[in-house]
């Protein structure tokens, strides 16, 4: 067993900062669920380690596994997504990065589960539409849709010219 | 840039602002993988064998179990013609071939004579020759289960963790694998690991540490035994009543995955709804949302294992230790376990019956954050008239 768990520690070591940075983004800046998430994934992975280190891309597996904790997490409390129709007022931030950071994970926690996910794939993890796709189980004109419709609700939260919080 | 150019550069610079020590989380996520193999419910793991980790559990909480080193003893031949070996015998024969000194916290499973199919034999033990005490573990199987031997190959490149390893054929055909290598900052784990000709498996590990765990603390310098010692273990002869088990075993009997999923919706409590199995592909256990008006409440994954009657300390060893379990007057054995979390409360109920059914549940129920913490959808109450319902009890022969 401990060469497994030698082999798996490794996969750990490497990969853990990167799914807890993932996780902090899915989780809208909850930094407790993002440990409590990449805990679960890390559990599922080691579990599952003698199939899952035979996969082409280990680290991608675990990376759809920390959204798919993440989602079924959300459904378990909510038989649907979080009503958005009222979106809270945009917070008032100065145009440094931490208040920026600190905006984004409050426009992040809005969107329902589904559309942050969308963006975190695509975004973070710099997925195409159709990876994305493949990781929910959605269409690429699904995707397409959400993407469209969430990032038209960040600008709703940042403001059109995010560009001036941003270093050049 | 365009706000979407700007946007995914502002994730990205968000996303590089959260950092962490990592090594809590990993050791978090290792206890989570740990518990989940020990309860049986890898069900969403796709094809996995059944893998029930052993925990090293106290001296006095083990029954019919002797601590002094004894003579090898053979396999026993059921009543059926069909060989099988006790957990008990493949101690026997693990004690009688390590060099002098004092064993405890010994527990293992056997092979055969109607235990589950893939629960893989094993044993496991605190060794001691004077010097500090060693975990050492011995694994056995027939098919090509990493999982439950380790590899029996030398890993292919040269991962940080491995100090040596070597491959080498010997004579009968067999192939022997003798791997060092590192387990945590201080910690080591040697290992033998044999393939016979005819596809027998064993794995012997020892460790430096009394519970082979990463993190744990070392107990001394090396492993107890050198590895030219483990080689000559898993090279002896004596091993062959555990392969002839383990060849002769039969999947028969034990519960499919339908049959679980059917009589639990015999058992459905009125107020809740058993949703569709997503247990993938493990036999025995099957796994469902319970839902409640609209809303999935949570998640139950019931497990069920018929053991032959004498085996029944075998599997109290691992699940049923003096300390938390409670014996009902018909001699049935329950053990509940209630861990509150946000954003996961864990709810387990675990019964065995004088017979040998075994029955685990464990419902599951999420919490978003910043909402307040709701019960499970069944009460603890209604999980153990589930475990204890007679209908799980084992089909007469």
């Amino acid at each position: 067993m401990a060469p497994v768990v030698a082999e798996y520690l490794d996969f750990a070591g490497a990969r853990t900062g990167h799914l807890y940075r993932s996780a902090c983004l899915l989780t809208g800046g909850d930094t407790h669920l993002a440990e409590d998430l990449v805990q679960e994934t890390l559990g599922r992975m080691y579990a599952r380690w003698r199939r899952v280190s035979k996969a082409d891309n280990p680290a991608a597996y675990a990376q759809t596994m920390l959204v798919h904790t993440f989602l079924s997490w959300r459904r378990l409390r909510s038989s649907g997504e979080r009503p958005t129709d009222v979106l809270p007022e945009t917070p008032s931030v100065e145009p440094d990065d931490a208040a920026l950071r600190i905006a984004l994970f409050d426009a992040l926690a809005q969107l329902p589960a589904r559309d942050r996910a969308v963006l975190v794939l695509r975004y973070w993890e710099d997925l195409s539409i159709e990876q994305t796709a493949a990781v929910l189980k959605l269409s690429a004109g699904a995707v397409s849709t959400r993407t469209s419709r969430a990032l038209s609700r960040m600008r709703t939260q940042l403001g059109d010219d995010l560009a001036s919080f941003v270093e050049p | 840039m365009d706000f979407e150019g700007q946007f995914g550069k502002t994730m990205v610079e968000a996303g590089q602002s959260n950092d962490i020590e990592i090594q809590p989380l990993i050791d978090r996520g290792l206890r989570r993988g740990r518990a989940l193999r020990a309860r049986r419910v890898v069900g969403a793991a796709v094809g996995a064998a059944v893998v029930v980790a052993l925990i090293p559990i106290g001296a006095d909480q083990l029954t019919g179990l002797s601590s002094t080193p004894r003579p090898a003893s053979s396999a026993t031949t059921a009543s059926s013609g069909r060989p099988s070996i006790s957990g008990t015998q493949i101690l026997g024969l693990l004690k009688g071939l390590l060099p002098p000194g004092s064993t405890s916290q010994q527990q293992a499973i056997g092979a055969g004579g109607g235990r589950p199919y893939d629960s893989s034999p094993r044993a496991q033990l605190v060794y001691d020759d004077g010097h500090g005490k060693a975990m050492i573990q011995l694994s056995s199987s027939q098919k090509d289960d990493t999982e439950v031997l380790g590899p029996t190959a030398c890993p292919t490149g040269n991962p940080s963790y491995i100090v040596s390893c070597r491959q080498t054929k010997l004579g009968d055909g067999s192939t022997l694998m003798v791997n060092e290598e590192t387990i945590g900052k201080s910690g080591l784990v040697w290992t033998a690991s044999l393939v016979t000709g005819a596809g027998d498996q064993i794995s012997l590990q020892e460790f430096n540490t009394a519970t082979g765990q990463p993190g744990a603390t070392v107990t001394r310098a090396t492993p107890a035994l050198t590895t030219a010692q483990l080689s000559a273990i898993v090279e002896s002869t004596a091993w062959s009543p555990l392969f002839a088990a383990e060849r002769a075993a039969l999947p028969d009997g034990q519960p499919t995955q339908a049959q679980v999923m059917a009589t639990a919706r015999k058992l459905q409590p009125s107020g809740a709804t058993f949703g569709g199995n997503d247990a993938m592909n493990q036999e025995g256990t099957a796994s469902f949302p319970i839902i409640k008006g609209t809303n999935r409440q949570s998640s139950l994954i019931i497990n069920v294992q018929y053991w032959p009657v004498n085996a029944g300390d075998e599997v109290r060893q691992q699940s049923f230790p003096q300390s938390s379990s409670t014996t009902l007057p018909d001699g049935t054995l329950i053990v509940t376990d209630q861990r509150p979390g946000n954003p996961m409360t864990v709810w387990d109920v675990q019964i065995l019956r004088p017979d040998g059914t075994d029955v685990s549940l464990s419902e599951q129920c999420m919490h978003m954050p910043n909402t307040a913490v709701e019960s499970p959808a069944l009460s603890m109450a209604q999980l153990k008239t589930i475990a204890l319902s007679p209908v799980w009890d084992r089909p007469a022969a």
